[in-house]
């Protein structure tokens, strides 16, 4: 295992507790919350680059509270749109 | 920073230029022509606005704009407004009332915490600098992540508490309180939760997840001196924290920026005053 920044030692962390809250949510591994957690997780993190850390640190703090709105009891499913300009 | 007194807090507002207007008396008018060659000369003044939109994975940077002060409304939130309308609809900040009472456009203007609304564009600067309020994580241009403040005013309990299980009643009516008593709450209850005192606090830029900070200690005073308050003692128990409270060092700052001329300082020194006789 190669040695992880603190930057991407705390993207990971966010990674494994939006994936656990999603799998909490859904109550089984492999749901359509969980994949797009993932799909949503991926898409991001390739939209920039390692070294914009100011824009990483935003991201895992949107994505903290994206955690926050997903446990809230109401919560049910999400679903991502994109325009195409 | 001019201490205001409670008199002109209460005062109703006119719509014309804030400044209250009584029945008009029975007066003679006589037409004046207005000379208007004066007003035409364009006063131009230049607003240095911080802007980073995290979204388009850009660095922060700074916009010029100009704005002709003739065509304009006296407050730095009727630039703003100019600026979103007519130059760039990107530029993007926090409003709502617009006379200084929601607490939303909260920023920092020229160095100095203030509500956009109630500050008045400087004519004699050169230029006018906008920030956003200092050591607070940016969302959007001037909009800041207020969401650790928010959680903060959660944890002091800013509701009335009572022991006795009666008074939890629907029947037991009002909580009575005596003039005397109501009177200890003014210049703590007009707080507005607009985190310009926190937000200039140096010590809560050091130390913002642990110490609450001016405006939520201030309102943790304001119920512990509520009369109809039970639960003082618990209320000054949870403060009496060498984090929560006692990062205090009386900078000040907080009092010196208050738009709506509170005084938290003055509220921090008596919560720690009433520990002291606690112990």
């Amino acid at each position: 295992m190669s040695s992880l920044s603190g930057l991407q030692r705390d993207v990971l962390k966010l990674y494994r507790t939006l994936l656990r809250t999603a799998k909490n949510k859904a109550g089984v591994t492999h749901s359509p919350l969980e994949k797009l957690v993932q799909r949503k997780f991926r898409e991001e993190a390739h939209s920039v680059h390692r070294h914009d850390w100011q824009i990483i640190e935003h991201m895992i703090r949107q994505g903290y509270k994206q955690k926050k709105v997903m446990e809230m009891p109401g919560f049910s499913a999400a679903s991502i749109k994109t325009y195409d300009h | 920073m001019m201490q205001r007194s409670l008199r002109t807090l209460n005062a109703p507002v006119s719509r014309m230029g804030g400044r209250y207007m009584s029945a008009a008396p029975a007066v003679e008018v006589t037409k004046v022509s207005v000379d208007k060659s004066a007003s035409t000369k364009p006063n131009i003044k230049h607003f240095k606005i911080y802007r980073w939109d995290p979204e388009q994975k850009q660095k922060p940077f700074t916009s010029t704009y100009t704005v002709d002060l003739n065509e304009c409304g006296p407050m730095v939130l009727d630039a703003l407004i100019k600026i979103k309308n007519e130059s760039d609809p990107t530029l993007t900040f926090r409003r709502s009332c617009r006379e200084g009472i929601c607490g939303s456009c909260a920023m920092n203007i020229n160095g100095t915490n203030t509500l956009a609304c109630l500050c008045y564009i400087d004519k004699a600067a050169e230029s006018i600098k906008i920030n956003p309020l200092p050591h607070m994580f940016v969302v959007k241009d001037l909009v800041t992540d207020l969401s650790n403040f928010y959680d903060q005013y959660k944890a002091i309990k800013p509701w009335l508490q009572t022991k006795d299980p009666e008074s939890h009643d629907l029947s037991h009516g009002e909580f009575l309180q005596s003039k005397t008593d109501r009177k200890k709450l003014d210049g703590m209850y007009e707080c507005i939760l607009c985190a310009c005192c926190s937000t200039s606090c140096p010590s809560y830029w050091w130390n913002a997840d642990r110490y609450l900070g001016p405006a939520v200690l201030m309102q943790a005073y304001r119920w512990i001196e509520d009369s109809r308050d039970e639960l003082t003692k618990e209320r000054l128990e949870y403060l009496d924290d060498s984090f929560r409270l006692y990062r205090c060092k009386t900078i000040m700052n907080c009092s010196r920026t208050c738009p709506k001329g509170l005084n938290p300082g003055k509220a921090v020194a008596s919560i720690k005053k009433k520990i002291a006789d606690m112990h």
